[in-house]
């Protein structure tokens, strides 16, 4: 089989069309990955700019009434990502400006594809573009021909005979494209390490890891098909048709299909349908029997026995700042309730559109290449929910500081000092761990897997079938 | 041309690969007429859900001045104002059946009063898996930009090239006398048959939201340019069917040019974008907010100073003529400079929003998927400029508002149900 | 030694050889005359290992070529009428990768040797086979079997679209690999040709061998009557 593979890599050395669009390829893939971290690069000195204007201006808080502070609050961002140049996954559509305050949970704003008009349907000239739907097209085109044209002419009973084995031939046609592709995604990673050499981390490389596998296994999965249907149909053509048919529907047919329907499947309420049930709920009571005033008399009640006092004047601390914290937790409670369905809604979504890859392996190429990049809807949410503790965190220092620090009930006036706000920190984005991204992905790893050893069993089959005379 | 034509039906009579080509060209055509059909009723429906609300809000409101003998809370113009429960909308286009375009990445309600700004947060796009929208949703006008060239692609591959392989063109070519009417024949054959599909295509996506009736004029607009997509790309066909040899080479040639068209330049101007003009993170508008801050901290005859700049027309209010206005709160001042200020402070956004616009559409000369998109989305209202114009109509309003609320508390406006009605319908008109 | 016994082939389409029987001792060499569709390819077929007959038996020094595909391969060469190498490879390297296949480790200059006797002239061995004859084509075809010393020789219409010389040339080397010990069948349109290179001559008409010849016992034009004569009946 060696011997075969070793003739194969010959052919595809020494072809000048094959050279030449090899080095194109090369060519373009080595752009994709300049100019996608040349992109990083702007969008995190832009991001890291904003940050800081904003940090600067919150340290620069004169000395106000802490609820004050919370009314003014502060914006986080969504941190440009090193693997963006990659992948860039949903960063296009979700938004990256997320107002943080008290009282209220706000949206994330500001898409990127709200900012102008309609560019492109595929996103950016990223490297997942290149290697997810144009790369498979080649191995497409370098396989579709490779065991017809040697039964064409007549090449294959001349192997045969010199002793060559069916499966050793489509074996060494197989591993030859295969290999060939390889070449392509190695250099890809090679080169996008090379760059961000000095920022890359152990958690990093096993995503590039990763990111490489699904990708390998996928071109392995295409190879294999073609070799199959070369095997098995009588003329090229035939074979090309075939797999460019399976091309198109795998990569842009079904995940389009898929995803609508499993949208429709499991749907997800309207913004604001969102709002009216949490704004219900917070101010008649998650179940409906706890208003908002309610729960204001019963705190009153609570704290004044703590304090063994019968009126608020009386309490050494300011009971406003106690009121305004519960408040803010029994909202906290509301948007965990509402925000969590959501959040579960998604999850059944992707749980389905995962499941979707048994019968198209490109969507679990497609999810593991977005999760892998840690730009998919996951991460997404993990951002969304870190700047959410963010925000109970620094609204709970302003409640407490604003009931404790020192002033009394109804005193609106009373001000923290700017050296109070300059120690509360900033925000800061704690990337996912590679283990919880794995966690995530296993079932898609999984499929490929499954599809790898379906593709097998075709190879079994198409040597059997695969007709000499 | 009629004997081609029959030679070619007879052709693609036998030719099961091409027919299964067209029945799932059609199922996804139809896929997605009814996709958009579903968004432009989901629209209509939660736009009618969210305005019978409202009505009912304003009716309670009616029913609160026959209750209370002076009015209640509502018979100051501000309060009344702000209870009006007035929402903009951006009612979907009929033609939304044809492409859904940008629908999906902005909001199309959103309520209306003395605070509000188009950049506002709820004016974002609807909740939904951003996995999906980066997938998109397959829309009639995605068949034709992205499959239609690709269905054309597998009708007319084998012409000329399948007779140049199989040794008799010189043949056909004595037959025919000019090989070029013959290729031109055969290809027009298809280019026909797919122009019969798509007109109807889009008859039947007419019948779904009625556009010939309510906007007759984007049915034909987006045959027109249906029509021009299709001639544009069996022109580049017919070239590379004139001058290839092999079926191959030409199957490699064909799809090539639709990688490069579909996927390539696209992408490529969307990365030089990218790097030219990064997200706006909108810190210019965030800033308002500390300009805002300082309002707060200007002497009230300062304020009031810049109101009046504003509205010169307060210099002949009620008010303006007694000497005592300190019933008038100073937020109203605060809210209309306010949003001056942001109003302001959104200029720069937008201009870079257009630059960046101005950039995409230089290209179109190259990028003609680019250029077709943004043209059907113009057409089924869906476009950028159609939510930029809608944003417009908000701002207008939100202006309309302030000046309504400014000038009748200024001119010690006592509201009544009359007047409350006169609020709803005057401040939800843009003119 | 060739055997086929009784061999019948049916294909769904209809019968491709009805009844066959043959037997090609080593060192002759036996031609197949017949028009299109007469049943050439498929005894060669069937002989190569590549099809399995339906009834009758098949073998090869005693082995079936079907079931014994390895043994067999090691012994047998074929030679197309159109010999297919690989356009991107020498004719060394051609002759080089097919040896390896078949486990066969020569130097190059040993390859070049074999090539040189198989009439490819030394110029020729390390260009590109994109470039070469259908003649020289042919040859290298020839010195893959020589190489690999195949005990028995498979030929299907080797000489069609040969110019004389070349035609001449193979006729050579065949008569040579007979000489020493190689057994031939060929299949072939060629009526001269076949007279002059084969001991025995078959005819087969529409799968059965309706007459036996021996090359000496005819001149050309007797064997054109009788060939046409079966032909036409």
């Amino acid at each position: 089989m060696w011997r075969i593979l070793k003739n194969e890599l010959i052919f595809l050395l020494r072809n000048r069309v094959i050279k030449a669009i090899t080095a194109g390829f090369i060519i373009l893939l080595l752009l994709t990955i300049y100019l996608g971290s040349l992109q990083t690069e702007t969008q995190s000195e832009t991001y890291k700019a904003a940050k800081s204007h904003l940090r600067e201006q919150w340290e620069s808080l004169d000395a106000v009434n802490p609820h004050s502070a919370a009314h003014y609050g502060t914006y986080v961002f969504k941190p440009a990502n090193l693997l963006s140049s990659l992948d860039e996954g949903v960063r296009g559509t979700t938004g990256n400006v997320l107002r943080v305050e008290g009282h209220v949970q706000n949206e994330i704003a500001h898409s990127e594809a709200s900012q102008m008009q309609f560019v492109s349907k595929f996103g950016k000239l990223k490297s997942s573009l290149i290697l997810q739907f144009i790369i498979p097209l080649l191995l497409i085109f370098l396989a579709f021909r490779s065991i017809s044209a040697e039964k064409e002419s007549g090449r294959l009973k001349f192997l045969l005979l010199q002793g060559a084995s069916k499966s050793n031939i489509l074996w060494a046609k197989l591993l030859s494209v295969w290999l060939f592709g390889l070449l392509l995604l190695f250099l890809t990673v090679a080169l996008y390490v090379l760059i961000n050499f000095n920022s890359i981390n152990t958690d990093t490389f096993k995503r590039l890891s990763l990111f490489f596998t699904s990708y390998s296994v996928y071109y392995f999965i295409i190879s294999r098909l073609t070799v199959f249907f070369s095997a098995i149909w009588q003329n090229a053509t035939t074979a090309l048709t075939t797999m460019l048919g399976i091309w198109i529907l795998w990569s842009i047919f079904l995940p389009n299909i898929m995803m609508s329907t499993i949208e429709k499947l499991y749907e997800l309420p309207s913004r604001d349908e969102f709002q009216s049930a949490m704004k219900e709920d917070r101010s008649e009571g998650i179940n409906g029997h706890d208003p908002k005033d309610a729960r204001a008399k019963a705190l009153k009640e609570k704290i004044l026995s703590e304090y063994n006092i019968d009126s608020l004047s009386a309490l050494p601390i300011n009971f406003d700042g106690i009121v305004m914290q519960a408040d803010e937790e029994y909202g906290n409670m509301v948007w965990d309730k509402h925000f969590g369905a959501i959040r579960d809604i998604t999850t059944k979504q992707k749980r389905a559109y995962q499941l979707a890859a048994i019968i198209n392996p490109f969507i679990s190429l497609q999810n593991t290449s977005m999760g892998f990049a840690a730009n998919d809807n996951y991460h997404h949410q993990a951002f969304l929910l870190q700047a959410e503790h963010y925000r109970r965190d620094l609204i709970k220092t302003l409640n407490d500081e604003h009931a404790y620090g020192g002033s009394k009930t109804g005193n609106w006036d009373w001000q923290a000092d700017n050296d109070f706000y300059s120690s509360i920190p900033d925000f800061t984005y704690r990337p996912l761990k590679f283990n919880e991204v794995f966690f995530r992905y296993r079932l898609d790893l999984i499929i490929l897997m499954c599809w790898v050893i379906l593709t097998c069993l075709f190879v079994t089959l198409s040597s059997n079938k695969m007709k000499i005379a | 041309m009629r004997s081609i034509f029959l030679y070619e039906w007879n052709h693609l009579k036998h030719s099961s690969f091409k027919w299964i080509s067209i029945i799932l060209f059609l199922f996804a055509a139809l896929y997605g007429l009814h996709n958009g059909k579903n968004l432009y009723e989901e629209q209509s429906a939660e736009i009618e859900r969210i305005e019978a609300k409202n009505q009912q809000e304003r009716v309670d409101n009616l029913a609160s001045f026959s209750k209370d003998s002076d009015g209640g809370r509502l018979s100051q113009p501000y309060l009344a104002i702000w209870f009006s429960h007035i929402y903009h909308y951006k009612k979907p286009s009929p033609a939304l059946v044809y492409s859904i375009g940008q629908a999906e990445q902005f909001g199309y309600y959103k309520r209306v009063n003395i605070r509000a700004s188009p950049y506002d947060e709820d004016m974002t796009n609807e909740i939904a898996n951003p996995e999906r929208l980066q997938v998109g949703m397959l829309d009639f006008t995605f068949v034709v930009l992205f499959l239609l060239p690709i269905v054309l692609l597998i009708l007319v591959y084998d012409i000329k090239s399948i007779e140049v392989e199989r040794g008799y063109l010189p043949l056909i070519r004595i037959q025919v006398g000019s090989l070029f009417s013959w290729i031109l024949g055969r290809t027009l054959f298809y280019y026909v048959l797919l122009i019969l599909l798509i007109i109807a295509l889009l008859i039947y996506g007419a019948v779904l939201t009625d556009v010939l009736i309510s906007d007759s004029m984007a049915f034909w607009n987006m045959l027109f340019y249906s029509f021009l997509y299709l001639s544009f790309w069996t022109l580049l066909y017919l070239v590379i069917l004139y001058f290839g040899k092999s079926v191959m080479g030409n199957t490699l040639s064909m799809i090539s040019i639709w990688i490069v068209f579909v996927f390539i330049i696209p992408a490529a101007v969307h990365q030089y974008i990218g790097i030219r003009k990064p997200v706006n993170l909108m810190t210019g508008m965030i800033d308002v907010r500390d300009m805002k801050n300082d309002l707060y901290e200007l002497e009230d005859s300062i304020l009031r100073k810049q109101l009046f700049v504003l509205f010169p027309e307060l210099k002949s209010s009620v008010t303006a003529k007694t000497d005592d206005q300190s019933f008038i709160s100073k937020n109203l001042d605060y809210y209309a400079i306010s949003n001056e200020l942001m109003k302001n402070s959104l200029a720069p956004i937008k201009a870079e929003s257009n630059e960046k616009n101005e950039m995409i559409s230089s290209t179109y000369w190259f990028n003609p998927l680019t250029y077709f998109s943004n043209k059907l989305n113009r057409i089924s209202e869906t476009h950028y400029q159609d939510y930029e114009i809608y944003r417009n109509e908000i701002q207008l309003l939100v202006d309309k508002h302030i000046k309504r609320t400014i000038l009748d508390t200024w001119n010690k406006v006592k509201v009544d149900q009359h007047q409350y009605e006169k609020y709803t319908i005057e401040l939800s008109k843009i003119k | 030694m060739i055997q086929l016994s009784n061999v019948t082939k049916q294909y769904k389409s209809g019968t491709a050889l009805k009844g066959l029987t043959l037997q090609i001792d080593q060192g002759q060499i036996y031609a197949l005359l017949g028009s299109n569709g007469a049943g050439k390819t498929t005894t060669i077929n069937l002989l190569l290992g590549f099809l399995n007959p339906t009834s009758g038996e098949v073998t090869l020094d005693g082995l079936s070529p079907f079931k014994d595909r390895k043994a067999i391969s090691k012994r047998v060469a074929y030679i197309p009428e159109n010999v297919s190498l690989y356009p991107y490879l020498t004719g060394v390297e051609n002759l080089d990768y097919f040896c390896s296949l078949a486990g066969i480790k020569k130097s190059k200059q040993a390859l070049k040797e074999i090539l040189t006797k198989c009439g490819l002239q030394s110029g020729a061995h390390t260009q590109k086979v994109a470039g070469y004859s259908k003649g020289m084509r042919q040859k290298v075809g020839i010195a893959i079997a020589y190489a690999k010393e195949a005990k028995v020789l498979l030929l299907d219409e080797p000489a069609s679209g040969l110019d004389p010389a070349a035609s001449n040339e193979l006729t050579m080397l065949l008569k040579q690999l007979a000489k020493e010990g190689a057994t031939i069948l060929m299949a072939s349109h060629d009526l001269f040709r076949v007279r002059e290179i084969s001991d025995r001559i078959g005819i087969l008409k529409k799968g059965e061998l309706v007459r036996e010849l021996k090359a000496e016992t005819v001149s050309a034009n007797e064997l054109e009557k009788v060939y046409l004569d079966y032909m036409q009946a």
